[in-house]
């Protein structure tokens, strides 16, 4: 008994239990009102409470869907549908997946490129750090749309731009986490270089990179769920190239709260693969790189 | 020949008071580092790794990494680390401080074969008394804040030397002028 509670899967799966649960209740508070307007509207009594909360948890548009209407959509709009038709969600989160991952790829290749700047540079890192974190306090939602038309101007469409937002995101966590992680060498290690009369390009590629890496997976993990954020958003802004975020839009322009919450759902499905496969990463370099096994 | 360019010229090889290898590095790879930066072929690597880690007895651990090492032979690496590149001098600034006297004594008589072997000059640095008196050829004793020579001994104790030497009456007269030096270095100041 001990060994199932205290098992992982035991600990997800009863939180998952009580989400479920408080979902549930929800769905049944916050669709009362409209379906007893609709009984009223159709001259219709209220009937007795299994076949009310029967209403209640299959409306076809609900404020609140319950969870098996959306699971319902994710299948339909996944495995029951021809992959290849724009009502497919793994079409639209295949495209979706494009823009995070480049994004995501061109955000840590910036954000490495500026810490990078920022440790070597006593100037950098007086003149850059202010405004990179001033970046990050502009709402992305006020910044995407004007960066999407501004490079729609330059001839810049598709993927890219979309790309882009989600650079802006994801290079943030990167620069942070690794000017801290390039300078986590202790003094020792550092004086130790200085002995060999090592280059600054040495204790780079001997020492800091090296030291550095806990920290980029990490900022990394960080960047990745964000970046797909800024992909959504940019999606919401820019509809013509489709994608996650316009089956969101035009969802709620429809009122299909169902399709709206199976979108999520599978945006946080990505987010979580995403995730995972940075940390399959992390744990295969970290490895390799001698880590005590915890 | 200044500071600076006896650093610049690769001269010495430096142990600190703490192993500071690269957890990343294997012991081998620890080892390589000076001689991957001073630019040395992969086989006089390889060649001068098996002969430093055979002078401080860590053969056999060549591919663990340091967390897989006790914090002794953790400080042994680092020595070999120092010795790797043949520098002229050996700094040693109080590398066996941390460790407890058992093993304190293990590497204090090690290093004197080894430097029996390599007869390469070091300059060893420490707060131990017992430990300068037993290493030393030549005795620098000085004051601290500011730091000033108060004395140089030339020590009178034979080259072999077993640990036990360490209750002969010489090696207790010797440690006694070692103590008078330090002593009239200090100026304990009751109120600093």
């Amino acid at each position: 008994m001990s060994g199932l509670r205290d098992s992982r899967t035991f600990a997800i799966l009863a939180v998952l239990a009580v989400l479920l649960v408080v979902w549930y209740l929800a769905a049944i508070l916050f669709n009362l009102q409209p379906q007893l307007d609709s009984y009223k509207r159709f001259d219709l009594a209220v009937p007795a409470l299994p076949q009310l909360i029967a209403d209640l948890w299959s409306q076809p548009k609900p404020i609140v869907p319950a969870p098996h209407q959306v699971l319902a959509e994710v299948w339909n709009a996944t495995i029951g549908q021809d992959i290849s038709s724009k009502r497919s969600l793994l079409l639209q989160a295949g495209i979706t997946l494009a823009g995070t991952v480049l994004g995501f790829l061109i955000g840590t290749a910036l954000g490495l490129l500026l810490a990078v700047y920022i440790v070597h540079n006593e100037a950098a890192n007086r003149s850059l750090m202010p405004w990179i974190i001033a970046s990050q306090t502009i709402p992305i939602l006020a910044i995407a749309p004007m960066l999407v038309v501004g490079f729609n101007a330059i001839g810049l469409t598709g993927l890219l731009p979309k790309a882009l937002i989600s650079t802006y995101l994801s290079f943030f966590p990167v620069v942070v986490g690794m000017v801290k992680g390039f300078r986590s060498p202790d003094q020792m290690q550092l004086d130790l270089m200085r002995t060999y009369h090592a280059s600054r390009w040495t204790v780079f590629w001997k020492l800091r990179w090296p030291a550095s890496m806990p920290f980029l997976f990490t900022s990394m993990k960080v960047g990745v769920s964000i970046a797909l954020i800024g992909a959504l958003v940019a999606e919401l802004t820019y509809t013509g190239g489709g994608g996650l975020g316009v089956r969101l839009l035009t969802g709620s322009y429809n009122g299909q709260t169902v399709v709206m919450w199976a979108v999520l759902v599978i945006a946080a499905m990505l987010a979580a693969i995403l995730v995972v496969a940075v940390g399959l990463a992390e744990r295969w370099v970290l490895r390799s790189m001698g880590a005590q096994p915890a | 020949m200044t500071p600076e360019a006896a650093r610049k010229s690769r001269s010495y090889g430096y142990v600190f008071q703490a192993p500071a290898l690269f957890p990343w590095r294997t012991i081998e790879k620890n080892v390589a580092l000076p001689l991957e930066i001073m630019g040395h072929s992969a086989a006089e690597r390889k060649a001068r790794i098996a002969r430093t880690m055979e002078l401080v007895n860590l053969t056999g651990f060549e591919r663990k990494f340091p967390w897989q090492l006790s914090g002794g032979m953790q400080q042994r690496a680092s020595i070999a680390r120092a010795l790797a590149f043949d520098a002229d001098l050996l700094l040693m600034d109080e590398p066996f401080g941390a460790l407890d006297e058992i093993v304190r004594d293990h590497l204090n008589s090690e290093l004197l074969k080894l430097w029996a072997r390599t007869q390469k000059t070091i300059a060893f640095v420490t707060h131990s008394i017992p430990e300068a008196v037993y290493l030393s050829t030549k005795i620098v004793v000085m004051s601290p804040r500011p730091g000033r020579v108060t004395d140089i001994i030339d020590s009178t104790l034979p080259a072999d030397r077993p640990l036990d030497i360490r209750e002969s009456p010489e090696f207790l007269k010797i440690a006694h002028r070692v103590r008078e030096g330090l002593r009239a270095g200090h100026s304990y100041e009751e109120h600093a």
